[in-house]
């Protein structure tokens, strides 16, 4: 179950259009995607549970992701984090 | 792919659309079509029918409209024994959301439902977020 931290650098913070494509990028992989703020974990495959973290900038966030194609998931969700947020 | 069609009163449905291809990008097969008040019937029923026809490549249409019982949504349930839609109505932007992440992994029929509780799980009162937080500072 492989994990990253991020700060969340965009002054809009995670955003809705951030969101949507965090979960169209990680859609394609079979592995569960958790999304955590703190206490909050939520499923990282969703729109709204993303935006229920209210994670705005300077958080700190949390990619953890469980199944076979675990480590490319990540790789391809922190990238896509580092360039947009 | 399950297309999608936003019908609702004035400029709503187009509105929404906008904000909804800021957000995605521009994904999704979504339409949208506006039924002004001045509008004969035959002619917005024609509307609807041909928006319809626009996002079906034969896997169906989710029709989301603005009020149930509204005349948007009282048009496209009258032609609901013509063609091959579903319709909901009380449409919002979460849905709308979603709607373009389901519409090619889901069926017509659990699309509809899967939208349906979305819309409605997905309102929130700000003030239970601002006391969440709180109690967890506290």
């Amino acid at each position: 179950m492989p994990k990253a931290e991020l700060k969340v650098g965009n002054e809009f913070g995670l955003h809705a259009r951030v969101a949507f494509g965090f979960t169209e990028k990680g859609k394609i992989f079979n592995s569960d995607i958790f999304v955590s703020k703190g206490l909050d974990k939520v499923d990282g495959k969703d729109v709204m549970s993303l935006l229920t973290l209210g994670a705005d900038h300077g958080s700190l966030l949390e990619i953890e992701t469980v199944g076979d194609d675990e480590v490319e998931a990540l790789n391809v969700l922190v990238d896509y984090l580092k360039d947009a947020c | 792919m399950v297309g999608v069609v936003i019908c609702a009163h004035g400029n709503l449905a187009q509105e929404l659309l906008l904000a909804l291809k800021f957000i995605t990008g521009g994904k999704g097969i979504v339409t949208a079509v506006a039924l002004d008040h001045n509008i004969e019937v035959g002619e917005a029923r024609e509307l609807v029918r041909e928006s319809i026809r626009s996002v079906d490549d034969g896997a169906g249409v989710l029709v989301v409209t603005d009020l149930y019982g509204g005349s948007p949504s009282n048009i496209c349930m009258s032609l609901q024994g013509e063609m091959n839609f579903e319709m909901i109505a009380g449409v919002n932007l979460p849905m709308l959301i979603k709607s373009v992440s389901l519409q090619d992994s889901c069926d017509l029929t659990s699309m509809a439902q899967k939208l349906k509780d979305y819309g409605k799980e997905n309102i929130y009162l700000a003030s239970d977020f601002l006391k969440k937080s709180s109690d967890a500072k506290s």
